[in-house]
């Protein structure tokens, strides 16, 4: 059974309140994922197996395979330990069911809204003068 | 708008001395000069103060304060400008020389328009950097898009011209997170419905030097920035409906 794992370390998120923000430096996209997508995304951070994440999620496989495809769709996630990744993608997907429609962000299935309405400032904005050299990083000091 | 705009021009500052004369060069040699110069030294440990007085230059005022970060220093330079119209450049970047003109140029057409921007180039300051030994580490200087030399849109500060009341309006630069603190200003100006302006001329260079920091090195700031987004588009979109049930 296939695993996944966050693409890091161009995707980074965190969890607000239940409600994970996931921005992807390559696209400029962000993302909000719903208490069930955060649930998965915590799991999937450990690089676990499909049924294992479905199984932390409180929801079934083929939901999850859903949503993890949707995911890969995004380029949020890749397959672990796939050297051909794009191939077996593919040959998975014109061998099994269509996925389903995606569920409403305030389901209790895995869901997610996706934000492109900043990604020409989060294209241009990684580079920026802060560093022990430029802005130093004094308030992120004092919060630890 | 007076029929003359006085332009104010805010340079945050800090430990910026290799760099600081060169920004400020670019502002002083603009075909259309600025009316004032606010830097805003936040606590700089180096000879960037000595370097500024050094241009002696009578439109340039210092205001010191202790480190607070960059989004600190626009603001306290915000509340010591007398301007009409609202300029901004880091100590390590460049204008072109056409820039205020061009933009106030872009502003007597467009009266209704309350932010104007520009496109941009950024450089790779070779002086600066070890190129060769900085590949072999995660912090090489790398242009935010990969294309030295060519043109992209300038959605930062460095080519903003807001007018007063648009600056008013929007509020100051928030001083809770080191990175995207414009982001998240400019979110805010669009909540408030403020028009835009993106000039097809190139306004500004940005160098990409040895102490440019690639953002992964402290994301979750831009995290809370885009949950703040977030969870201001869905109070607007809670109001706007609101508005539509009442009617």
């Amino acid at each position: 059974m296939s695993t996944y794992e966050i693409n890091t370390p161009t995707v980074i998120s965190e969890v607000f309140a239940g409600e994970t923000v996931v921005l992807d430096f390559d696209t400029g996209r962000y993302y909000s994922f719903n208490p069930s997508a955060t649930k998965v995304w915590d799991a999937l951070d450990g690089g676990t197996r499909v049924d294992a994440l479905a199984c932390a999620a409180g929801v079934d496989t083929e939901t999850v395979r859903d949503f993890l495809s949707r995911l890969h769709g995004e380029g949020l996630v890749r397959r672990k330990d796939d050297e051909c990744a794009e191939t077996r993608v593919a040959a998975e997907q014109a061998g099994t069911r269509a996925p389903s429609p995606p569920p409403a962000f305030d389901s209790p299935l895995p869901a997610f809204e996706r934000f492109d309405d900043l990604e020409n400032l989060l294209l241009l904005d990684p580079i920026h003068d802060v560093s022990a050299e430029g802005w130093p990083k004094t308030r992120e000091v004092a919060k630890d | 708008m007076h029929p003359v705009p006085r332009v104010s021009v805010v340079v945050p500052m800090y430990n910026r001395e290799r760099y600081v004369q060169a920004a400020l060069a670019s502002v002083l040699a603009q075909t259309r000069a600025a009316d004032e110069i606010i830097v805003v030294d936040d606590g700089s440990v180096d000879q960037s103060c000595a370097r500024v007085k050094a241009l002696a230059s009578p439109i340039i005022r210092i205001i010191r304060q202790e480190n607070g970060g960059i989004g600190s220093a626009r603001n306290t330079g915000i509340a010591h400008c007398t301007g009409d119209v609202v300029t901004f450049v880091d100590s390590d970047d460049l204008w072109e020389p056409r820039k205020l003109e061009q933009q106030l140029a872009a502003q007597a057409r467009h009266p209704q328009v309350d932010l104007f921007f520009g496109h941009l180039v950024e450089f790779v300051d070779r002086a600066s950097v070890d190129v060769e030994a900085a590949r072999a580490t995660k912090h090489e200087p790398r242009p935010a898009r990969g294309t030295t030399g060519a043109a992209v849109e300038g959605w930062l500060a460095l080519t903003m011209m807001a007018s007063r009341a648009s600056l008013d309006r929007v509020g100051l630069f928030s001083t809770e997170t080191n990175l995207g603190e414009f982001i998240d200003w400019f979110h805010r100006a669009r909540t408030l419905g403020l028009r835009s302006h993106l000039l097809p001329q190139v306004l500004a260079r940005r160098r990409i030097h040895d102490s440019n920091t690639v953002s992964t090195e402290n994301p979750a700031d831009y995290l809370r920035v885009l949950r703040r987004a977030i969870v201001r588009r869905r109070e607007a979109e809670q109001k706007a409906s609101r508005g539509r049930v009442s009617r």
